[in-house]
Order: C-alpha cells, then sequence, then structure tokens
C-alpha cells in the first residue's frame, strides 16, 4: 500500500524537488561556502586580510540625519566601504553641497 | 488497517486536487511564488551573515579611530607607543583612508581611496604564504603593491570600468567592433583622479581586483599611505584609523577596553563590525520579511474564500460519500489532505525556485542589497541556507495553509448526505 504513495504524481514531483535541492544545497555547501573548497571565498578572505577588513559596501543608512528609526548608531560610513546612499542626502556625491536637496534652475530663453 | 485508511485518503486527496485541475494549480503557483520570495531573501541574508562572519578571522583585532568634539576625526600616530605597551598587542598599522566623491560620465559615484601601510604588511597576510598567494590571485590584471611603491595604485573592478581600464581585453573587443568606449587605459599606464572635493593626484595603475572580490574591492583605490596621506592632505603625524593586532585574540575586549581608556578615541573589535554587517542585513531582510507576510496573508484569505465556497459539485461529492460510509471526520481529513500536498508541493517549490534565484545572483533585486554610490557591483552573491531556515519555511508554508483550510473542511463535512445529493 505504501508504494501506491511513492507511484503518485504528487508525490513523485515533491521527491524529486527535495532531492534537486538538495543537489544544490550540498553543491552550494560544499563548493560556494566552505573555506577550504571554495576558491571565491579564500581570495575574498585574503583581500580582507591585507586591507585589513573593508566591510561590504552596503548602501547604508546616512550618518548625518539623526532619524533613530534607521539605525544611525552604527555609524556604518565611518567604516571604509560602507558610505551612505541615500537617494536623498547625496552627502558623499556632492561633497561640498550641506543639503538634503538642491536644484538646478534653469532658464529658457 | 488504519494506516491502509490513512492512505487511501491520502491518494483520494491526490486524486481529487487532479480533478479541480484549475483551482490546484492556482494556489501552488501563488504559494510557490510566495514561498520563493521568502526564501531567496532568508538564503542570501545568510550567505552575507556567513561571509561576515568568516571575515572576521581575517579582520585587525581591534580598530582604533580619533575623535574631535565626539565625531569621527584624524588619528593621531603619537598614541600608537601606547597602545603597543597593552599587554597582549603585537603589531599596531596606521591606515589612511576616505571617499572620493567624483563625476564620471554625468554620473556621481563615490569611490573610497586607501593607504595601506605597504612596507609593512598586515601580519595575517605577511606571515601566512597561502594567503600572500591568494591575495596575488584576487587580482585579475597586474600585481598587488610591493614595498616601495610609491605614486601606484590597485583599482577594484568598479572604479576600472569607471576609468575605462582595459580588463581582461573587454574594452580592446568593443573597440574592435567600432563601439566607441573611449578612451582605453591599460595596466601601466596613469590616471588622474581629481574629487570633487578639491583633491588630486596622478597614480600608475599596477594592478585590477579580479571581479570574485568584488563584494569588497569594487569601489576602492588601493594606494601606499603616503600617498594616500598627500591625496587627502593628512599630516604626517595622522591617519583615519589604527589596526590593531594581538597575539591571542581572546584578549580583544579586554585590549579594546584598555584602549578605550585612551583620549579620544574610539574602538571597534572585529566582532562588532561583524555585528554591523549582521545588523544591516538584518535589518534589510525585516524589510522584506513584512512584504513576504503581507504576501502570506494574501494568500491565506484567497484560499479561505476558495476553501469556504463550495460549489454544487463538491457538496455532491461529500454528500455521495457519507451516504456510502465516510464519516465527517474522514471528509475533514480529506480536505486538509489536500492542503497538506498543496502546502508541501508548493513550498518546496518555492524553496527550490528562491534557491536557483539566489544562486542566480539575485538578479534584478540585488541593488537594494548592496551598492557602492550609483556603482551596482556585479559580483557571485553568498547564499547559505541553513536548516533553521528550512524548518522556518515549512512551518511557514505548510502549517498556515493546513490550518486554513480546517474549518471550511469542518463545514463541507457536516453537510446531511441527503440534502447535499438533492442540491
Amino acid at each position: 500500500m505504501v508504494k501506491n504513495i511513492f507511484k503518485e504524481k504528487f508525490f513523485q514531483a515533491i521527491l524529486i524537488a527535495s532531492a534537486l535541492f538538495a543537489g544544490l544545497y550540498f553543491y552550494n555547501e560544499s563548493i560556494n561556502n566552505t573555506m577550504q573548497r571554495s576558491y571565491d571565498k579564500q581570495l575574498r578572505m585574503a583581500v580582507v586580510g591585507a586591507l585589513g577588513g573593508p566591510c561590504i559596501p552596503i548602501i547604508a543608512q546616512c550618518c548625518t540625519s539623526r532619524n533613530i528609526s534607521e539605525g544611525i548608531y552604527a555609524r556604518r560610513s565611518d567604516i571604509v566601504g560602507g558610505f551612505c546612499f541615500h537617494s536623498d542626502c547625496d552627502v558623499v556625491h556632492i561633497g561640498k553641497l550641506y543639503s538634503e536637496k538642491f536644484y538646478i534652475l534653469k532658464t529658457k530663453k | 488497517m488504519k494506516l491502509t485508511k490513512q492512505i487511501n485518503i491520502l491518494l483520494m486527496a491526490a486524486d481529487n486536487l487532479r480533478r479541480f485541475k484549475g483551482k490546484t494549480i492556482a494556489i501552488i503557483v501563488s504559494l510557490s511564488i510566495t514561498m520563493a520570495v521568502c526564501s531567496f531573501m532568508m538564503f542570501t541574508r545568510g550567505g552575507f551573515i556567513r561571509d561576515a562572519e568568516t571575515a572576521r578571522d581575517f579582520l585587525p583585532d581591534i580598530t582604533v579611530q580619533g575623535i574631535e568634539a565626539g565625531r569621527v576625526a584624524q588619528i593621531s600616530l603619537n598614541i600608537i607607543p601606547e597602545i603597543k605597551d597593552i599587554p597582549h598587542v603585537k603589531y599596531v598599522f596606521p591606515r589612511v583612508w576616505g571617499y572620493i566623491p567624483l563625476k564620471i560620465d554625468e554620473t556621481d559615484v563615490s569611490y573610497t581611496l586607501m593607504g595601506l601601510d605597504i612596507d609593512h604588511f598586515p601580519h595575517k597576510i605577511n606571515h601566512n604564504t597561502k594567503n600572500k598567494i591568494k591575495l596575488l590571485s584576487a587580482i585579475e590584471d597586474g600585481y598587488f603593491l610591493v614595498p616601495g611603491d610609491r605614486k601606484k595604485a590597485v583599482l577594484g573592478y568598479g572604479v576600472a570600468q569607471s576609468f575605462r581600464v582595459d580588463v581582461g581585453d573587454e574594452l580592446a573587443i568593443a573597440q574592435k567592433f567600432g563601439i566607441d568606449v573611449g578612451e582605453i587605459k591599460n595596466i601601466g599606464d596613469k590616471i588622474k583622479i581629481e574629487d570633487m572635493l578639491g583633491n588630486s593626484g596622478e597614480f600608475e595603475i599596477v594592478g585590477v581586483f579580479s571581479n570574485k572580490v568584488q563584494i569588497y574591492t569594487t569601489d576602492l583605490i588601493i594606494v601606499s599611505n603616503e600617498d594616500a596621506r598627500n591625496f587627502f592632505g593628512y599630516a604626517e603625524d595622522k591617519a583615519s584609523d589604527l589596526l590593531v593586532y594581538l597575539d591571542d585574540p581572546a584578549y580583544a575586549d579586554n585590549a579594546a577596553l584598555m584602549i578605550s581608556r585612551l583620549d579620544n578615541t574610539r574602538v571597534m573589535t572585529s566582532k562588532a563590525l561583524t555585528d554591523l554587517v549582521k545588523e544591516a542585513f538584518g535589518r534589510r531582510g525585516g524589510t522584506f520579511q513584512a512584504m513576504w507576510l503581507i504576501m502570506l496573508m494574501t494568500l491565506l484569505l484567497l484560499i479561505w474564500a476558495q476553501s469556504a465556497h463550495i460549489g454544487v459539485d463538491v457538496s455532491r461529492e461529500i454528500g455521495i460519500l457519507k451516504a456510502i460510509g465516510w464519516q465527517t471526520g474522514d471528509i475533514i481529513k480529506l480536505k486538509m489532505f489536500e492542503s497538506l500536498i498543496c502546502g508541501l508541493f508548493g513550498t518546496i517549490g518555492g524553496i527550490l525556485l528562491g534557491f536557483i534565484y539566489a544562486l542566480m545572483g539575485t538578479p534584478g533585486i540585488s541593488g537594494y542589497c548592496l551598492g557602492c554610490a550609483s556603482v551596482y557591483p556585479k559580483f557571485p552573491v553568498p547564499v547559505s541556507c541553513d536548516l533553521g531556515s528550512l524548518f522556518l519555511l515549512f512551518l511557514l508554508g505548510v502549517v498556515p495553509l493546513t490550518i486554513t483550510s480546517a474549518i471550511p473542511a469542518w463545514l463541507a463535512g457536516t453537510i446531511e448526505p441527503d440534502d447535499a445529493i438533492r442540491s
């Protein structure tokens, strides 16, 4: 009777999908995530070691605004690679212009 | 006998799903999409966090920054002897770095110019030949800076592309086919960097970091400490931060506490830096989770509405089943088995889709997770899937769906057989 379950197409599909996922999972674990086997990871860590740890360049929250809800206290922009990318802020983009937004007015003649 | 009965009900549930193909496909497809969104987010976040945890072993044990009027500022090199006197401190290296806002092709970009103490490399590289070889392998074209190199720079992949440095002959090939790629630069050529703050410098390109290490280097321009100092106009006795290496990382907290007692210093241990990355990706994951929860709730409501409406066919079928001796409990079980199969099928399909999408580098939304100003690096996104996440995904995908179908199943199961057949 149990054999009939395995003949059922729904269960066959679930088993095949599970097997495929397991295959990808073990591939990812052994090739991409294991330090000893993942060449890419070894390269990344050698760079981190050499440069003294630049952080992953996250599009981080702005350090100049004092918005507590955005977790400013992390102060990521004080870490290499962790600068601000607030679309409205542009603190790093326009270094000398301390304004949240700026507009260029053009006059049509 | 009991098991045989359960299996029979299960098989009949599978048959029922096949009979109502449209409804089954609609539930499975929408559940798969919902679970795929949740799983790729979980797996990508897990990958970044795992990478950050691995990187912790390679970070300096303590990073010391200077504080001026409560804000991060330059640090005086005069405190190095005081730090070196602290027990277990082995090496202290100054580092000079800063952001350089540039306008390239009408695009505002912000890169990081980073000076290294090339003559005294951090010991984690210097004393480990394997790491040294790996570092050299991380350079796609050219070589890494060697002691004595001045006015020379190693560029990140993103920077190299912005400055039209021909990495892997891509630009040369494009030019051969008549595509206008501007003036191509090669290894050995000089680039002049003038940022929007008025800092400028000319550097010979000696190497370009490989695509494989873009996650850390895409926006970096690596030069010697002296060159960085000249570029940013730092005084001889100033640096951006100090990298402190201990003889035993177990003493990091104690050493950090002692350094923090020095005036105007801000101290970050490697654990604190790792926690910052975790926190950042946790928050991003949280945003996605909130969106995903809304998706799941909508889906469950739709399934509830669909199941609560008992059509004439279903009603007649239930009536016949009850007339031939099925109990109300069996009908409920049948309906719940239908939901269980749909839930399992949709969840495993969604997890598989999400995993493949994450392994492909989350095309289309990767910019949400990472980026350097206007530059969105293209690099293999680390993906990690732990058993806890898998368990949670199955729990979220299967259990609510099965429970949602319980009450409609009970309503269906309590129909009187003669009423149902007559209807």
